[in-house]
């Protein structure tokens, strides 16, 4: 049997498929950006794609804690943004930045969406009448070893597709950018949220983006960058009360990207994700106890990060029950550990136990 | 009190986050120390004029006596005593015992 002839459309948009829908016995392609890239090996009507291939790339998506499901800092405990510029990390790999008179909260939940524990939400406790440039932003961060495989600012560069599940208040528009290090590069795509208060799967590619600086090693390859209130889109702000939330992020070299059916099943778990959260961000338990002669004597232990951290992470106490100690102070933190220090205030027995040491790495 | 204190006579060295208490190593990839526009760190706050607070010496914690020092100090004060002086500490004691 003769297939039909390839006549592909003249002006074809980002991530557009041919021929669509599927022709039996021929291949479908998909334009991204710069040539048609075959998509579908047989273009059998109602033939989904098949789930494997994308469980494997999925796998080594390029996004760091997708699923919203490691919290290591807050936990789900809400954190408030006031008006004015303020930014924090909610859950691993994703922090929110609030350059607006807008306050909300914002906190790991329990999830909404099918196939998910958690998401990321967003409350509104202050309206915000209209939104300006940036007003919130959601950053999902990603170092540059996990985003030098789409190769931009080189000729190669191949483009980049983001999909999640979102939920909002308010539907319309929503912008979405890619930007490098220092966002003196970025890469734009918008979705369209067709409902309010609807849960939504949506998808964007973005093209191949071949200038800039992009950094290749431990630095901040690419901030994916998703605007709540913008005036590039909605103003998920503009009313008190209204919530926004998102999960299931991925972030996937080339122009495929996973179904709505699929987008669940093909999720890191919690504990490979945990691994690769700790390399940013961890906590770990460090303890001293001995009998000092007098004070000002001291112990000191080499504590271990559970993997080797991007770089030498901020050291912060965290908890802790000390006794007859005038000082416990973790130090010289490297990639792998740092020093742990507890000094006596007296003669006697003294004690610095279950101290919580966090290391901060985070991008 | 400034927003960071050294925690050495010399830069570049850790800081401490007065803030909080965290302690910041020196890594230009450690984004407390040098952070981003949006983000700033330690570096950013000195190019904007910062001034960290100097590195303060952690005090010397008093010597501790032996059992022979403990032995002498104590014949020493009841000597002094005989003799109607003030007593003296541990720590003169030491010291004077050590020259």
């Amino acid at each position: 049997m003769a297939l039909p002839a390839l006549d592909f459309p003249a002006s074809p948009i980002v991530g557009q498929l041919y021929p669509d829908p599927p022709v039996t016995g021929q291949p479908t392609y998909k334009w991204d950006g710069a040539q048609w890239l075959a998509y579908r090996a047989s273009g059998v009507p109602g033939l989904t794609v098949p789930a494997a291939p994308f469980d494997a790339l999925a796998y080594n998506g390029m996004q760091v804690n997708g699923s919203m499901e490691v919290s290591q800092e807050n936990g789900s405990t809400a954190v408030s943004f006031v008006g004015g510029s303020f930014t924090k990390y909610i859950v691993d790999g994703f922090y929110v930045k609030n350059s607006s008179t807008a306050a909300f909260t914002a906190q790991q939940s329990a999830s909404v969406f099918y196939g998910y524990n958690s998401e990321l939400k967003l409350t509104i406790t202050t309206a915000l009448a209209v939104s300006g440039a940036e007003d919130i932003v959601i950053y999902g961060m990603i170092e540059g070893y996990r985003f030098v495989r789409a190769r931009w600012g080189t000729s190669n560069a191949v483009p980049v597709t983001v999909g999640f599940w979102v939920r909002s208040s308010v539907a319309g528009v929503l912008f979405l950018q890619i930007a490098n290090e220092d966002i003196s590069h970025a890469a734009n795509a918008t979705v369209t949220i067709a409902a309010a208060n609807t849960s939504q799967w949506v998808t964007a590619t973005f093209p191949a983006y071949t200038t800039g600086v992009w950094n290749p090693t431990n630095g901040t390859g690419a901030r994916l960058r998703i605007f709540p209130a913008s005036w590039n889109g909605i103003n998920v702000a503009a009313t008190v009360g209204n919530t926004f939330e998102i999960t299931g992020v991925v972030v996937l070299p080339g122009i495929e990207a996973p179904t709505a059916a699929q987008s669940s099943l093909i999720m890191r778990p919690y504990d490979q994700e945990l691994v690769t959260c700790q390399r940013y961000y961890t906590k770990t338990e460090a303890t001293a106890r001995f009998y000092a002669a007098a004070a000002g004597h001291n112990v000191e232990n080499e504590i271990y990060w559970q993997v080797k951290m991007r770089a030498a992470p901020t050291l912060s106490r965290v908890a802790g029950l000390q006794a007859n100690i005038s000082s416990v102070v973790a130090t010289q933190p490297t990639i792998s550990g740092a020093r742990f220090n507890v000094a006596s205030a007296a003669a006697g027995d003294c004690y610095s136990i279950q101290e919580i040491i966090s290391a901060d790495a985070r991008l | 009190m400034a927003d960071y204190q050294l925690t050495a006579t010399e830069e570049p060295c850790a800081v401490i986050r007065t803030s909080d208490g965290a302690f910041i190593p020196p890594d230009m990839a450690n984004r407390d120390y040098n952070g981003d526009t949006f983000s700033p760190g330690y570096v950013q706050w000195v190019e904007g004029g910062g001034v960290a607070d100097p590195y303060v010496e952690p005090e010397t914690p008093p010597p501790t006596p032996t059992s022979e020092q403990t032995l002498l100090f104590e014949h020493e004060n009841r000597l002094l005593a005989l003799e109607g002086q003030p007593p003296i500490t541990v720590g003169d004691f030491i010291q004077k015992t050590a020259k």
